[in-house]
């Protein structure tokens, strides 16, 4: 699994241009299935349709892919396991939207996707929680549902933390000062990054795609 | 609740007409929610058919592309997990469910399995519209031939009208079922059994079943 863990989805060429890189074909070669599952643990009901119908000011869905299918996350128990694990491994990209990491890492547990996603060799393109789910752990800040561990632990498929819409102008408490404070309790390294800033991972090797502003913190 | 059950969605003026009726105000003065969870069980349905569902890009049995005051999803599968105080002030809020197809079986199952079925009669004001399984779904039973998923549970629905439904039928050698179909099946089915084509709703007040259709129907037995 390539991954592509953004902030606020992919805002700037740079980031389209490190997707296409990752795809290794252009977006309207290739098939998109989309997570809206986050949205459930963050109430966004309305954001999970938005996501979903390509209406969302946030760009995942509606850059023009070949195909764009749904994914959730809490239904995969009950369907066919043969038969989604053969969509998710015939898709190109995975896209994650936001919400609520842990509430994503519970049902990627829940179902077996946590084992899968590794070993797969499409892209994973996250967007803030979509992404912050593949982190160690996400502190305890940033929980807005309690799974029934209580634990702030995400899947650890990296090994640094993400604290994303730094400086956002909505967000006032995303300062990079918050962030951080937010940092230093965690145990692991962390990047925060602006919504103009990605992370691009592929076989462990770290790289920052960026129009704006990121810090690493230790 | 109040149901407007359908087989091809709101697809004509007759039945865009009984479900303005049946909201008593503009869809622009709306909230819908929109119910994907059937698609995901249905082996014609699937990860593909939810996103051209939710995504208004079904043509052929329209729910979202109308001009509703706002648009979401109540995922059935997810409701579980949230716990009812993160969904049902969102539920009382609501104007109108838009429902759609799949499997019945699996919708039936997440209906009872998320709390919905036991908090939908305390909302009398709100509207459930259902396309194929999501219409199938309200009545007592669908027959086995349209259950795909655990067929060993039976076929067994919610019963909120006493009726069945065969859907989408067609003329022989187009997609759906024929007339010939319907009388098979309906001979399997107790109690009413109607077979209606995708321009036929049933709209259900208060145990009141009217029938508006721009197109062809037929109770095959009472």
């Amino acid at each position: 699994m390539k991954l592509l863990l953004t902030s606020a989805g992919v805002k700037n060429a740079t980031i389209q241009d490190a997707l296409v890189d990752l795809l290794g074909k252009p977006i309207a070669e290739s098939d998109a299935l989309c997570i809206p599952t986050g949205s459930w643990g963050h109430n966004g009901f309305a954001g999970a349709w938005r996501f979903i119908a390509g209406q969302s000011p946030l760009n995942m869905t509606n850059l023009g892919w070949n195909s764009v299918a749904v994914l959730e996350l809490t239904a995969l128990p009950t369907m066919d396991k043969e038969k989604w694990v053969a969509a998710v491994q015939g898709a190109d990209v995975l896209l994650a939207n936001g919400g609520d990491a842990c509430y994503i890492a519970h049902h990627m547990r829940l179902s077996g996707m946590d084992e899968l996603v590794p070993r797969l060799d499409n892209v994973w393109v996250g967007l803030s929680a979509g992404s912050m789910v593949m982190t160690p752990r996400i502190g305890k800040d940033f929980m807005s549902w309690q799974p029934p561990s209580g634990s702030d632990e995400t899947l650890g498929i990296v090994d640094f933390s993400i604290f994303p819409h730094v400086d956002h102008p909505d967000l006032p408490e995303n300062t990079m000062a918050e962030a951080e404070r937010w940092a230093s309790e965690l145990g692991n390294p962390a990047y925060a990054i602006d919504d103009d800033t990605a992370i691009k991972v592929v076989d462990g090797n770290v790289e920052l795609v960026t129009e704006g502003n990121w810090r690493k913190l230790d | 609740m109040k149901l407007l059950l359908t087989s091809g969605g709101i697809n004509n003026p007759s039945i865009e007409n009984a479900l303005l009726e049946l909201l008593g105000k503009p869809f622009s003065e709306c909230n819908a929610l929109v119910v994907p969870t059937a698609t995901y069980a249905h082996p014609h349905a699937g990860p593909r058919q939810a996103w051209k569902t939710v995504s208004g890009n079904e043509h052929r049995s329209a729910l979202v592309g109308f001009d509703w005051k706002t648009i979401g999803i109540l995922e059935l599968t997810a409701l579980p997990s949230l716990g009812e105080d993160r969904w049902l002030p969102l539920l009382r809020e609501t104007d109108v469910l838009l429902v759609d197809g799949g499997d019945s079986a699996y919708l039936c199952h997440w209906v009872r399995e998320s709390g919905l079925a036991d908090v939908l009669p305390t909302l009398p004001d709100l509207v459930w519209v259902g396309v194929s399984a999501g219409s199938m779904v309200a009545t007592p039973r669908t027959g086995m031939d349209f259950i795909t998923w655990h067929p060993e549970n039976g076929d067994r629905m919610l019963g909120w009208v006493d009726f069945s439904i065969c859907p989408h039928i067609a003329e022989p050698g187009q997609p759906g079922n024929t007339m010939e179909e319907a009388e098979e099946w309906a001979a399997g089915i107790e109690g009413p059994a109607y077979a209606v084509d995708d321009q036929t709703a049933f709209k259900v007040v208060d145990g009141k079943v009217e029938i508006v259709s721009e197109g062809t129907w037929k109770l095959l037995h009472a």
